[in-house]
């Protein structure tokens, strides 16, 4: 065991070989991503439009998800709508911003099916048709939505998870919606549960706000 | 296949397999106590002593170290310790005494350390000989100069601090760690995952403020205990 000066040295550089940022891991740039969303969703001059298509550029970005889009309540009409949306066709676009959905609305298992996989997030299988008659316009590609599952792994055209953000008492205040992977295959339970704390983070910043609109 | 999926169907039962609540990974734990740190956060009326506590314990538990301490910047802009998990009684009391200004936090010569980022230092004992009365601070003062058995070894006076950094990079407050339960300098993973946890802090900070004072280019955080 070296001493005295030897083994400070030896410290300093056990130290920057440990903790060097050459050594990235899968993690890092989605931890990077969401600090970076925090640094400027922390000012409170970020208005909050910004702050949701943050949100959605993080995710777009960093996860394999094709369509990324988040809808929020509106304090007016307390009906929910979709305020951004990514990846999607500008037809597919226009059609999701004209949808409101009550509460109700959302969760009427005889109008859109659903998987509870935790207290978050509901899976939206396609061959369920999880959608009101005309909302087929909101897909990219309405043509693929009679596509068949072949694997159970598989993420269909027509597939897609609601991740939804919830206040203290567990009230929902909004949700991303997220479909199409680029592999093909279902998103993995890591990726829920980012997805998850990114909810969790949004509606932290929406009750300290007090509000969407704020 | 086509039709309604019911509940015993091969697909929804697959579907609740894959995404078990229960976490498989380090990375998916980890992500379970950060949502919990949140979750608590949101509750009304919730105040940052509480918050920074909630902070401290979810550090405690969940990366194995037997000492954290969080500090923070007062309404007259002077830093104290606020959040306290792993210590003894008397070494307590004796950091709640401790108030820094800015330019003390910033002091480079009092506190030396290995940069490690913008955001981390490691403070080793080696280059803070005890001072007299400084053992107060400690939990175990009589092992402090004590041989480091190897280089990756953390000793008793050696800490981890983490800077808690406003939107503007403004110091808003501290987050140490000592006495990791394997006796190893953390992995570079736990480091990046501490990181996070500074940046959550800080923005649960800055959002807990009265909206007035956000606004305002006062950048302290107001400590209510």
């Amino acid at each position: 065991m070296p001493t005295g000066v030897d083994q400070k040295l030896e410290l300093s550089r056990m130290i920057r070989e440990r903790y060097s940022p050459i050594k990235r891991e899968e993690k890092d740039s989605i931890v990077d991503g969401i600090e970076q969303f925090l640094k400027s969703a922390m000012s409170p001059r970020t208005p909050m439009h910004t702050i949701l298509m943050d949100a959605a550029k993080l995710i777009h970005r960093n996860f394999e998800f094709q369509y990324v889009s988040i809808a929020v309540k509106d304090p007016v009409d307390e009906k929910f709508r979709y305020i951004v949306a990514l990846g999607l066709t500008p037809s597919a676009e226009a059609a999701y911003k004209e949808i409101r959905y009550s509460h109700a609305d959302l969760f009427d298992e005889s109008v859109f099916p659903s998987t509870k996989v935790s207290t978050y997030t509901h899976f939206y299988m396609a061959e369920d048709a999880p959608y009101k008659p005309g909302e087929e316009k909101s897909y990219t590609r309405p043509s693929l939505l009679s596509m068949t599952r072949a694997n159970s792994d598989d993420m269909l055209e027509g597939d897609y998870i609601d991740v939804f953000m919830q206040g203290y008492v567990r009230d929902i205040t909004g949700y991303f919606e997220l479909a199409g992977t680029r592999s093909g295959k279902l998103p993995s339970k890591t990726t829920i549960r980012w997805m998850e704390l990114i909810a969790s983070l949004l509606s932290t910043i929406e009750a300290h706000r007090g509000g969407w609109k704020a | 296949m086509t039709g309604r999926h019911t509940k015993d169907s091969q697909e929804t039962k697959f579907l609740l397999e894959k995404y078990a609540p229960v976490s498989n990974t380090e990375d998916e734990q980890i992500i379970e106590v950060l949502d919990s740190l949140t979750l608590h956060t949101k509750m009304p009326g919730q105040s940052t002593a509480v918050f920074l506590n909630d902070v401290a314990r979810a550090i405690y538990k969940a990366f194995g170290f037997k000492e954290v301490s969080i500090g923070a910047k007062d309404r007259e802009g002077i830093f104290k310790c606020v959040a306290m998990v792993g210590f003894r009684d008397e070494v307590k009391t004796s950091r709640q005494k401790l108030s820094y200004t800015l330019a003390e936090m910033m002091d480079a010569r009092a506190y030396p350390s290995t940069r490690v980022n913008k955001i981390v230092e490691i403070h080793l004992i080696d280059d803070m000989p005890l001072k007299e009365g400084g053992g107060d601070m400690y939990n175990r003062p009589s092992l402090i100069g004590k041989e480091r058995p190897s280089p990756d070894s953390m000793v008793e006076g050696d800490y981890i601090e983490f800077s808690v950094l406003g939107p503007s990079d403004e110091l808003l407050g501290w987050i140490e760690m000592s006495g990791p339960r394997d006796g190893k300098f953390p992995s570079r993973s736990t480091i990046k995952w501490l990181e996070f946890i500074s940046t959550i802090t800080a923005a649960c900070l800055k959002l807990k403020e009265p909206t007035k004072e956000r606004h305002a280019a006062d950048t302290s955080v107001h400590v209510e205990t």
